[in-house]
């Protein structure tokens, strides 16, 4: 108890004299080991977000590879860590050697406040060739103004989900390419109790419904989130205005209630066997591309398709791109085992065989080029579409900043509002919108 | 409590009528208070296909639930960690608060007002609002992710406590103490042999009432150990395992929640008279 | 919650009369200075640490652009920190909003329904304290296991609306619809309000009957008898019930945190403080938000010191308030 006296007595003096953390705490120089060579035996601590118990499985084997190697290499495998963990590991003093994280929200954040490494150094002196071993798409979200602070770990990529029987049944012949034919084919599609109630939606393009949120960051309009000055674009540019009027108009044509209701009911069950797409509650959703596996999983007969998910009239040109992003790997500033931690980062992101392993258990797309190549579902229908989005070269995902995840939280919470009814003004709220989020850049930057 | 004894009074057809009146309007109140306890029961004992569907009555009755908890979280580890949360915390709390109690009771020093009035003010204090800088003091000293931040603060007085105690001993009568003072003992000698054996059951029910502190706490394990795998209390795992895997296991977290909840119960039947009088008192009378 | 509002709630009651006590009698001698020191050591010390050090230090992180656990310079930003949080934060101002509004609707609610049920124990003679524990249980359910409970009777498709569904009521979405959310936090603030519930039966009870039976030969109907013998006997009650209520509404956050977080499953495992549609964004959860999830220190420890400063004033204000409205009974121990 004396000590602890102690310890507080002179961790309070040493705080209030300066609240700053220590810098980066490693003594290795940010180098790569080479392979072949012998090595000390290390721990390190490897978190990702996964948490179901297949994907967990998938990298425990994965790294129970890498173990039999490189045996002087042991990981202590951590899996169900969000972002705001692994943020409250690093603020406590303690990061993971290796973190994954399911978005790439926060390279921004973390790259530009030091939190995570740039993994510049390391890659040069691994020789790693970027341009010829990852797809420039999952380049866009893992950099930050020139630095290499996150590493892709497998893809992900929004489409349409269709069911095809409701669409023969319906006469509807082709999937919409255009967002006002997906309102009409919605419509076409949706069928009503007598009690006024609604027994199978079209579509239901409400932001908070499962991974809606993403249709509204500027892909489907052909827009994009950020001007070329990195200011937001959602007061000067007028396609917002449509989209999300093209949201509303859908919405209340089932009656504000009913597509309450609906989220109210599925949301909780957006991945599983009580899925609104599985159960005939809907006749289609968007969705990433691992709702591919969970159809798999729940359902092994739905007839259905999967196409791009359409765009705004005015940018009927576009079609066929989607929203890329994906799984990003850190190397926290803090790990005490730099190196290590870099050679497990690097065994992960580029090894073929986990990679494919990987993917096909969490149903993801295999994010280098040679796993591309030797990924044997490239040319399965379901599949096809989010391999083609890829390549499209007009995929994307918004331009990370300094504000990590706040810009989209903001974003999504104004859309929300907007689809309640509660803002009266839609041009004067997205100005408003677009200078709060350029505030929190601008302040996150300082 | 006291009730006011009336002299019995024969049943007319009106008095009986109020009085099944007043039976049903409290049977209605206690099944309203119960529902949602009877519906976690029940729903524990459901299978995973038919929990959290509505359904109000299982079938079939699944009773492996409660075994599968231990599967789906380290059940063990984390109730070994509430217990010794809530256990320490209550041994910390009373015996670093009596003596406070009792300086601001019995000793005559001046200050002694405006002190009690700093205690007031502590306890008014929220923990949000001193839990930034706390949590950047416990990470220097590798604190986070242990008990420790959850422990060792109750063991310096803790600010509820040392206030309830206060004015439990103030209800002692002053000769006592000082009848022992004036046979030459010495202030903590008086604490021990006088005031402690007197103000036994009011020491007690801030005991109880520190453990309840301790196992219901969210907030300070979610901020101080729900990183971590090894510091983790059940209050918090608890609202994790809503989130593992792809389903809504509702019955296992249902079935977690009344493990959890147990102890509590259990506790609360054997000690329920400290219970209600305690809050009764403290309400009112403080 | 047993314990929290317990927890606040004492204060007041015995801050009231402390000046009398002690200068009863006659003065005995002073106690020697160290042996008082002694006795206070622990807390003097735990006062500096936990209590002391972290206000004066959120004070100084508020003027600060500090983001604990980032290595970017700590830098002197004045009140810019209070500066963005009234002039241009939208979040700070919708938990404000909806923290107030469950101050409003749901501290009065629960003082009102604890009246009721204490009021409908004290009519039942026979059964009493069966009824009373019933009541009273549970409020002994931690905070966490509680709000699980409902989150699964209140589910859209769950028990409650199938069981209003067989008496023709079609549900609302509960939890899940950002109009029902907060009413829905109300309702399992009644669940828990068996502390409230006691205290105030005991006062009801503690009322002589002999005053119900002068004012039954006086022709007094039961209003006017719950307004001129009740009310000022329970008064003490409904002032301890709605400043306690009152300071945990301030800071009330696991409820918020444990519907919003589990009621919503997202395929990325952000935490959705706030959901559905922020409706649930209050100003202890939005505190954790910035703090805690952002890492955004200086900005949340303003955020911090104003929720000091609120709780601060509104007690000074309450207090006041209290010699006007209150009745004591000189006979209180």
């Amino acid at each position: 108890m004396f000590k602890s006296i102690i310890g507080v007595a002179a961790g309070s003096a040493l705080l209030l004299a300066g609240c700053t953390s220590a810098g980066p705490g490693s003594s290795q120089p940010d180098t790569a080991i080479s392979a072949g060579a012998s090595h000390a035996p290390t721990t390190i601590n490897v978190w990702t977000f996964n948490h179901l118990p297949n994907e967990v499985a998938a990298f425990k084997s994965a790294l129970a590879r890498l173990h039999t190697t490189y045996p002087w290499l042991t990981v202590n495998f951590v899996p169900n860590k969000d972002d705001a963990a692994f943020a409250k590991a690093v603020a406590a003093g303690d990061p993971p050697d290796v973190f994954v994280s399911s978005a790439p929200d926060n390279v921004g954040k973390f790259c530009s406040n030091g939190t995570v490494a740039d993994l510049g150094p390391f890659l040069s002196s691994a020789k790693v060739n970027m341009g010829a071993t990852f797809p420039p798409a999952t380049l866009v979200y893992t950099k930050y103004q020139g630095k290499q602070c996150a590493l892709p770990l497998l893809t992900d990529a929004y489409a349409l989900y269709y069911n095809k029987k409701m669409f023969a049944a319906a006469g509807i012949t082709t999937p919409p390419k255009t967002l006002s034919e997906l309102a009409a084919d919605a419509k076409k599609l949706t069928v009503k109790n007598s009690d006024g109630s609604v027994r199978t939606f079209g579509f239901v393009s409400r932001s908070d419904y499962n991974g809606n949120r993403y249709m509204y960051t500027g892909v489907q309009s052909g827009n994009k989130f950020y001007g070329g000055d990195g200011k937001a674009t959602f007061g000067t540019d007028p396609k917002w205005q449509q989209l999300l009027q093209w949201d509303k108009n859908l919405d209340d044509s089932y009656g504000a209630g009913n597509v309450q209701k609906f989220v109210g009911q599925y949301q909780p069950h957006a991945d599983d066997a009580s899925n609104p797409l599985l159960t005939g509650a809907a006749a289609m959703e968007y969705d990433g591309e691992w709702h591919v596996g969970e159809i798999d999983a729940a359902k092994k007969g739905l007839d259905y398709g999967v196409a791009p998910m359409p765009v705004l009239d005015s940018a009927a040109s576009t079609y066929g791109v989607g929203l890329s992003l994906g799984t990003v790997a850190y190397l926290p500033a803090g790990s005490k085992h730099r190196q290590e931690g870099f050679f497990a980062l690097q065994q992960l992101t580029t090894d073929t065989t986990f990679l494919n392993t990987l993917a096909d258990t969490v149903s993801n797309v295999p994010s280098t080029f040679a796993a591309l190549k030797s990924w044997d579902k490239a040319s399965d229908p379901h599949w096809k579409p989010f391999v083609d989005m890829f390549s499209n070269p007009g995929s994307y995902y918004k331009t990370l900043t300094a504000a990590g995840e706040e810009d989209m939280d903001t974003w999504k919470a104004f859309v929300l509002k907007y689809e309640q009814g509660k803002v009266s003004d839609l041009p004067g709220g997205l100005s408003g919108i677009a200078k709060k989020i350029d505030d929190a850049n601008a302040q996150a930057g300082q | 409590m006291t009730t006011v004894p009336m002299p019995r009074r024969p049943l007319t057809g009106r008095r009986l009528l109020n009085k099944i009146a007043e039976h049903a309007l409290a049977v209605a109140f206690a099944l309203c208070f119960l529902l949602p306890l009877l519906i976690s029961v029940l729903t524990a004992f459901m299978t995973q296909r038919q929990a959290g569907t509505g359904s109000l009555w299982p079938s079939p009755w699944d009773f492996g639930n409660f075994g599968r908890v231990f599967h789906a979280m380290p059940f063990g580890r984390d109730l070994l960690n509430t217990v010794i949360y809530a256990a320490l915390a209550t041994v910390g709390t009373v015996v670093s608060s009596v003596p406070v109690a009792y300086a601001l009771s019995r000793l005559r020093w001046r200050g002694r007002e405006a002190f009690f009035m700093v205690v007031l003010a502590a306890m008014m204090l929220p923990a949000q609002v001193t839990s930034l800088p706390l949590y950047v003091l416990y990470s220097h000293i590798g604190w986070i992710g242990t008990l420790k931040p959850l422990i060792v603060p109750s063991f310096f007085g803790d600010a509820f406590s040392i206030f309830l105690l206060r004015q439990f001993f103030l209800t002692i009568p002053e000769e006592l103490t000082e009848a022992a003072r004036v046979d030459g003992a010495g202030e903590l000698r008086i604490l021990l042999r006088v005031m402690i054996p007197m103000t036994r059951p009011a020491i007690a029910a801030v005991g109880l009432f520190a453990f309840l502190y301790a196992w219901n706490d969210f907030y300070n394990p979610l901020l101080y150990t729900g990183n971590s795998q090894s510091g983790q209390t059940l209050a918090v795992a608890l609202t994790q395992l809503a989130k593992s895997g792809h389903q809504n296991a509702y019955q296992l977290q249902m079935a977690a929640s009344l493990m959890f909840l147990l102890p509590i119960l259990v506790l609360f039947f054997l000690a329920q008279k400290v219970f209600v009088e305690g809050i009764a008192m403290t309400g009112i009378k403080g | 919650m047993a314990t929290t509002v317990a927890r606040a709630g004492d204060t007041l009651g015995g801050a009231r009369r402390r000046p009398a006590e002690g200068r009863r009698r006659r003065r005995p001698s002073k106690t020697r200075w160290w042996v008082v020191l002694l006795f206070l050591s622990p807390f003097v010390i735990g006062l500096a640490t936990f209590v002391l050090y972290p206000v004066v230090a959120t004070l100084y992180y508020s003027l600060t652009n500090f983001q604990a656990g980032s290595y970017r310079p700590v830098r002197f930003v004045g009140l810019n920190n209070y500066r963005t949080l009234f002039t241009r934060s939208d979040d700070f101002w919708l938990s404000v909003r909806n923290t107030l509004w469950m101050v409003i609707v749901m501290v009065p609610v629960r003082t009102v329904w604890a009246m009721l049920t204490a009021w409908v124990i004290t009519r039942v003679k026979r059964g009493r304290s069966v009824y009373r524990t019933l009541y009273f249980l549970p409020s002994m359910v931690p905070v966490v296991a509680g709000a699980l409970s409902f989150i699964v009777l209140l589910n859209p498709v769950g028990p409650l609306n199938k069981l209003l569904g067989l008496v023709g009521v079609s549900g609302p979405g509960w939890f899940s619809d950002p109009a029902w959310s907060k009413p829905s936090l109300v309702l399992m603030a009644l669940w828990v309000s068996g502390n409230t519930m006691v205290i105030f039966s005991a006062a009801m009870l503690d009322v002589p009957r002999e005053l119900y039976e002068a004012a039954d030969l006086d022709g007094a109907g039961p209003l006017r008898k719950f307004r001129s013998i009740t009310l000022p006997a329970i008064s003490p009650v409904i002032y301890f019930s709605l400043l306690t209520g009152l300071i945990y509404t301030f800071q009330y956050f696991t409820e918020a945190f444990v519907v919003s977080g589990s009621s919503n499953v997202e395929s990325s495992s952000n935490q959705l403080l706030g959901y559905p549609a922020n409706s649930l964004l209050f100003y202890s959860t939005e505190l954790y938000r910035q703090g805690f999830s952002y890492f955004k220190t200086g900005y949340a420890s303003a955020m911090a010191w104003l929720l000091f400063l609120a709780i601060f004033a509104v007690t000074v204000v309450f207090i006041r308030a209290s010699r006007r409205f209150v009745h004591y009974s000189g006979g209180a121990r």
